[in-house]
């Protein structure tokens, strides 16, 4: 289950999802760039911050797709907390656009989050 | 006739000087008299210095009629130390008599003019500064049905540090006989005299919102159905999502035009799966020199929902009313009840889509709708 809950600090609408489907993906927001000289010496320059881009796909029912688009409706300039299925807490903002729902059975819709990580629970080691 | 006098340096002197009228025989209309003293006691390295002056001048007009009479003294007296005193003093006695002696008199004016001026010049010693003025007002024998006295005290304090500003009046009327009773009248007159008021605010703005949210714990329905948990914010910078479950019914894709007062409608096939609602917002992201992300957009700025939908197995009639229809309506509102029976209005947006035959009588057309529901 994800959660979604806008908008930040004075949090007044959550709304329950299903768990996205698989190929959801994390990556940082890190750039390498690398220079080389004449003689070879190289240089890089990184940019890198805290946040990282979200990616998950969610297949719903017509309603829960209908109360999703309501909730980017209203909160598509707000700073959004999201829970994931892994039990993360990420803080950050819509970046997705335009916004696709694709009529279907069920319906599907891409969301993708520019956020950073507040909490994460301890991974388990064995 | 005129009399000058000038005293000189000495200590003490006497002046009682009685002037008689103009010759007994003739009327004159106007007397005059002056008087001028000046005395100046000088003294050298004296533990004390005193200087009196005691001065009786009087005028006494004994002539039957009189038009004016003027009767002015004038004094000046200025104690000035120039070392470090412990003490000044200062007093000028005056006793200003005027008396009209026949019943006939008009008017009896009579003005007395103080100016007590104390100075104290690089840092005084002495911290307190009394000023008193007493004024004794004497009419005899008189008809004048008014008796007015009035008196003007101005005081004025410059680098004043703190004190007792205290102003006594009394004004005590006696009367031996009297006719028409007695008026006993003592009228005050304050003025404040304020040049600008200037009223300064200080705007101390302090926002304070306050919001209420859910904490679900499990609810497994919420995960299908549409049930959005909205608490309470006093934000308004963000309408929450209705609450409201939106009703789903069914429909047939039906085209009108023009959107008010419709004069052509146009029933289609429902589209096939797969069709998609694109919402667009416009909105400024920046990411900072620092790597913070901006996410600003105005909520009057415009938003698209367009409705992309293909629907296919149209006939060639069916087809070619769609093309009037398209060709009809290019660029203006028209109506649109989709599929869940929800009124849309808005503007076809490639009227120029192609329109191909995958198979015999089978039509497929793809169109792309922006609009907003009504």
């Amino acid at each position: 289950m994800l959660s979604l809950q806008a908008p930040l600090p004075n949090i007044q609408t959550t709304t329950l999802l299903p768990s996205p489907e698989f190929n959801d993906s994390e990556s940082r927001r890190l750039s390498v760039e690398m220079k080389k000289t004449v003689d070879g010496t190289k240089f890089t320059y990184v940019k890198k911050n805290t946040r990282s881009k979200l990616l998950y796909t969610f297949a719903l029912s017509r309603l829960k797709m209908l109360e999703v688009r309501a909730f980017i409706q209203a909160y598509f300039r707000a700073k959004v907390r999201i829970t994931n299925h892994k039990g993360e807490v990420w803080e950050g903002h819509f970046v997705s656009n335009p916004f696709e729902i694709t009529s279907n059975i069920p319906e599907a819709i891409t969301l993708e989050f520019e956020a950073e990580r507040v909490f994460a629970p301890a991974v388990p080691l064995c | 006739m005129a009399f000058t006098g000038q005293l000189g340096t000495s200590d003490s002197y006497l002046a009682n000087i009685v002037l008689g009228t103009a010759g007994g025989g003739d009327l004159e209309q106007i007397i005059n008299h002056v008087l001028a003293l000046v005395q100046t006691a000088n003294a050298g390295q004296t533990a004390t210095a005193e200087n009196t002056l005691v001065l009786v001048d009087d005028a006494v007009g004994t002539v039957d009629h009189f038009e004016s009479a003027s009767h002015t003294l004038v004094l000046v007296d200025e104690a000035i130390s120039s070392i470090t005193m412990l003490s000044v003093s200062d007093t000028l006695a005056l006793v200003d008599l005027a008396e009209g002696r026949t019943p006939i008199s008009i008017a009896v004016a009579q003005t007395l003019e103080l100016v007590q001026v104390q100075d104290g010049h690089q840092n005084p010693v002495n911290k307190l500064i009394f000023d008193d003025l007493g004024l004794v007002s004497q009419v005899n024998r008189t008809i004048t049905v008014v008796v007015s006295q009035s008196m003007s005290l101005v005081s004025a304090v410059h680098r004043f540090l703190g004190g007792v500003d205290v102003l006594n009046l009394i004004q005590s009327v006696s009367v031996g006989k009297s006719k028409d009773g007695t008026s006993h009248q003592l009228t005050l007159l304050e003025t404040i005299v304020i040049e600008s008021v200037l009223t300064r605010s200080v705007p101390d703005p302090l926002g304070l919102i306050q919001s209420v949210t859910y904490s679900v714990v499990g609810d497994g329905c919420a995960l299908l159905d549409y049930r959005p948990y909205v608490g309470s914010s006093t934000d308004p910078a963000f309408p929450p999502p209705s609450t409201t479950k939106p009703t789903l019914g069914d429909g047939t894709l039906t085209l009108t035009f023009p959107f008010v007062a419709p004069t052509t409608t146009l029933i289609l096939r429902n589209p096939e799966f797969d069709n998609t609602e694109r919402l667009a917002f416009n909105r400024v992201i920046r990411e900072s020199r620092g790597g913070s992300l901006s996410v600003f957009a105005d909520p009057d700025w415009p938003k698209e929902d367009i409705l992309l939908f293909t629907v296919t197995s149209l006939r060639p009639q069916k087809l070619d009313a769609l093309r009037t229809f398209l060709l009809d309506s290019a660029g203006r509102e028209i109506g649109l009840l989709d599929w869940e029976n929800r009124q849309w209005k808005g503007i076809v947006l490639n009227p120029d889509a192609a329109m191909s035959e995958p198979g015999r009588d089978n039509r497929t057309v793809s169109l792309e709708f922006d609009g907003e529901l009504v």
